[in-house]
């Protein structure tokens, strides 16, 4: 197979530090190439070095053998290099021929939009992914996986021949992740395409990816083929160490009161939950997606709205309306928006810290005590290793997964009695993924009690004393962990009735 | 990393260097130009008038900005608070008590945009404009047109007075505006306002009293602009229907030109100290070159247009920088 692009000794400074050191990096033809490396190795910053999206310091790109200069997007596009970032872009009150076709409608003979023939493209659009979807539906009520078919598709149409997918799993169900890689594997075979996979679940990159590149730090460390790879070896290349995923987090205590207990909890998207945690205790939900666990947990958080139910803290009733009312009371949630419902991108790090804990920063007479500020937000920064250890440093420009390290400190800093977690380790790497596990094991350990909503098995089954399994919105059971298998779990998921 | 710091300082000095040369360029040019006209003691009286007012309604406009608000309800509030901070007067009211009134009136009015904003869910825009519309009819009707003038020395004194040669409108707005400078880098408060502005759903989210302070936010704008048209009425010893038309363009453009932005979640007061600068020299070289007063209103309205351009260029640099 020839090589389609070559990038040679690329390096990439912000502001003076530099993040990619001489990086080389190649891709075939029709092959699909995984890259990968903990947070902040610089995956995403050399993919959009790749589509343009910002120039290189110095270093050389090559397609088909000649050199070529990516000033923009557009110029990227010209190269047939398309794109689906990290974060989805698609617009939610478009519909999804209008989010296929933006910038390229059919236009008719009065120069207005052709929609009837705007339709019909999108239609052959999908039908070309095999997806069958109404394109005149809105986007904004499609799953968040068929959103990244959606953008997927928008990005191919384009009669692309290099693809990069930017942690494309890392919102999606177990389900439409096996769909996802059915899909990619059969377009690679349809249209030759090449395609960059970056991803931090690496039994997918073990599946998928005809060869694997490792960055760390900002350097290569070494491309394997589809032979050499297997998931110890690749984590070895990311962190420099080996590691013990798989390895129980079960607690050995035994648990303490009961926290928090939910009585018939009934709202859009769910009905009649009741469950209960302990101190000491984590307890998992399972369910796929739209199985309604972040519906009940907003609506238990005061965020959105609860039609009935009762909420019981330590003994007394509560009547939770707003989440403000939560966090007083001592419960936090860990949202898996980080983007729009978590963080304040604009902002330092340090205020993002404290932002659930403002009241414990007054010095007298309400002025800010910046220094207790500080003081908090470097040692969450020590704590979770969040890297660059720059507090005054804002949010976005931190990579994604070091921002969900960041949406963590924010809740711990307010010191909850109960957590609720959701989709804690989205789109953090190996390394951090453990660590985040046993900073949620040492918090149940010293008596916090925890939920953890996640849509990753192995997850829930390493960390949760019980799992409490979920299915469209109404509750299946609850399991006591001991030595709990995924199909035990799964069978209650889908059992009938 | 300290470079990087040095950096954002770099650009956040930048700007208020930025903004005291062109307002030294503008002043210099008018002195040139016109040397007559403008370097009198009248037209600078008058600049400084214009601007105390505009320092005054800028102090509210920039926190609501921040909040990821505006005000548009500020103008017709001046009108409104110079009517009945006269007829209060007029009646034998103290001056103390005409102003501890009239301003809570002002703050009312702002506590009411507040919950048509976070109760109601209304646009700010649709809200303010709105309450805009109803207070302003309701001056014209209540004075049927007519001035109320003839007011006690005793409140005409208050903004007529020199403090060391220091007119005390000048001295009110002033003083007012370091405090509520130095207020909004200090407090926890406010710190926690530039939180909603950037995010107002992860505010609400990490428990931060978002629509509570929303309200409080307007209320402040209520408040400067309850005392603005006191000052007002004691300035020109009249209440009027007509005054504050258009000030609220030039107290956004000014908030604006200072660093705020229309969505939220920035905003400097230093910087709208200049701002304001800025907007009433720009105005002034207008009548200067173009003769007429009139020009005021059509001159803030195109400053408000270019700095809300500028506003969205300045967004989108800073969202391409996000990716
Ligand atoms: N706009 C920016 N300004 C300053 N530093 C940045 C910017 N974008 C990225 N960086 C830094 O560059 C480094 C690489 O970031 P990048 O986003 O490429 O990591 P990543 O490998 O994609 O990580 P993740 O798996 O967490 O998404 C990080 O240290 C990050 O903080
Ligand atoms: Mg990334």
């Amino acid at each position: 197979m020839a090589e389609i692009l070559i990038c040679e000794k690329i390096c990439k400074s912000f502001s003076g530090i530099e993040v990619l050191h001489d990086v080389d990096f190649s891709v075939k033809e029709g092959e699909i190439h995984a890259l990968v490396g903990e947070n902040g190795a610089g995956k995403s910053t050399l993919m959009n070095i790749i589509s343009g999206v910002i120039k290189p310091t110095s270093g050389k790109i090559y397609k088909h053998g000649k050199e070529i200069v990516l000033e923009n997007p557009l110029d990227a596009f010209k190269e047939k290099i398309g794109i689906v970032h990290q974060e989805l872009s698609i617009a939610d009150n478009l519909t999804v021929a209008e989010n296929i076709l933006i910038g390229r409608e059919p236009i008719n003979k009065l120069g207005f939009i052709d929609r009837k023939e705007l339709n019909i493209q999108a239609e052959e659009c999908l039908n070309i992914m095999g997806i069958s979807i109404d394109p005149r539906i809105k986007a904004g009520s499609l799953s968040v996986g068929l959103q990244q078919v959606i953008e997927i598709t928008k990005v191919i149409s384009k009669n692309i021949e290099i693809l990069i997918l930017d942690e494309p799993t890392s919102s999606l169900s177990e389900k439409e992740i096996q769909n996802l890689i059915q899909l990619l594997k059969r377009i690679k075979e349809e249209r030759n395409l090449s395609i960059i996979f970056i991803s931090h679940k690496l039994n997918e990159v073990e599946i998928l990816a005809d060869r694997t590149t490792v960055l760390r730090d900002g350097y290569v460390i070494g491309t394997l083929k589809r032979e050499e790879t297997t998931i110890p070896k690749v984590i070895n290349m990311m962190i420099g160490r080996d590691l013990d995923y798989h390895k129980s987090m079960l607690s050995k205590n035994d648990f303490g009161n009961v926290i928090l207990k939910a009585d018939r909890l009934f709202g859009k998207g769910f009905s009649d939950i009741s469950f209960e945690v302990r101190e000491k205790e984590i307890l998992g939900v399972f369910g796929l997606i739209g199985a309604g666990r972040t519906e009940m947990a907003c609506a238990l958080f005061g965020y959105d709205k609860l039609n009935s139910g009762e909420i019981m803290l330590k003994g007394n009733n509560l009547v939770i309306d707003n989440p403000k009312k939560a966090v007083e009371n001592g419960i936090c949630y860990v949202t898996e928006n980080r983007k729009e419902l978590g963080l304040f991108l604009t902002k330092s790090l340090k205020y993002n810290t404290i932002a659930s804990s403002f009241e414990e920063f007054n010095k007298f007479l309400g002025v800010m005590n910046e220094k207790k500020a500080d003081i908090v937000a470097e040692k969450y920064v020590k704590e979770l290793q969040i890297d660059p250890p720059n507090i005054n440093q804002n949010v976005f420009e931190y990579s994604g997964g070091n921002q969900q390290k960041i949406l963590i400190s924010k809740s711990l800093a307010a010191h909850p009695d109960v957590l609720i977690v959701d989709e804690p380790t989205r789109g953090v790497d190996v390394g951090a993924k453990e660590m985040i596990h046993s900073i949620l094991r040492e918090l149940a350990n010293n008596g916090m009690a925890i939920i953890m909503i996640s849509s990753e098995l192995p997850e829930l089954l390493k960390l949760s004393d019980r799992v409490m399994i979920m299915h469209e919105g109404i509750q299946k059971g609850t399991l006591k962990n001991d030595n709990l298998t995924e199909e035990d779990v799964m069978s209650l998921a889908y059992a009938e009735g | 990393m300290r470079e990087k710091n040095k950096l954002y300082k770099q650009i956040i000095e930048n700007r208020l260097t930025t903004l005291i040369i062109i307002s030294i360029i503008i002043i210099l040019m008018l002195s040139i130009l016109k040397p007559g006209t403008f370097l009198n003691y009248s037209n600078f009286s008058g600049i400084f008038t214009t601007m105390s007012f505009d320092l005054l309604l800028s102090c509210g406009m920039t926190i609501v900005l921040i909040v990821g608000g505006v005000d548009l309800s500020v103008g017709a509030v001046v009108a409104l608070a110079s009517i009945i901070s006269a007829v209060l007067t007029k009646r034998g009211m103290g001056v103390f008590f005409t102003i501890i009134i009239t301003i809570l009136v002002g703050a009312i009015v702002g506590i009411i945009n507040g919950i048509l904003v976070t109760k109601f869910k209304l646009a700010p825009f649709v809200a303010t404009l709105g309450i805009q519309s109803i207070i302003r009819g309701f001056c014209y009707v209540t004075t049927s047109g007519y001035l109320i003038s003839g007011l006690s020395p005793a409140f005409t004194n208050l903004s007529r007075a020199t403090i060391v040669f220091i007119p005390s409108l000048v001295l009110i707005s002033v003083i007012l505006s370091i405090i509520v400078g130095i207020l909004l880098k200090k407090m926890n408060l406010f710190k926690q306002m530039y939180m909603i502005g950037t995010s107002p759903k992860s505010a609400e989210m990490s428990g931060i009293p978002a629509d509570k302070l929303k309200v409080f936010a307007y209320m402040l704008s209520g408040f400067f602009a309850g005392l603005s048209g006191v000052l007002i009425a004691s300035r020109y010893g009249m209440g009027a229907a007509t005054y504050g038309i258009g000030f609220e363009s030039r107290a956004i453009a000014a908030s604006v030109i200072g660093g705020a932005v229309m969505s939220g979640g920035e905003g400097d007061m230093f910087g709208t100290m200049f701002g304001v600068l800025i907007v009433a020299v720009v105005n002034n070289a207008f009548i200067q070159f173009g003769g007429q007063a009139e020009w005021q209103y059509a001159v803030s309205g195109i400053m408000l247009l270019i700095t809300l351009y500028a506003d969205r260029v300045k967004l989108s640099a800073m969202r391409r920088r996000g990716h």
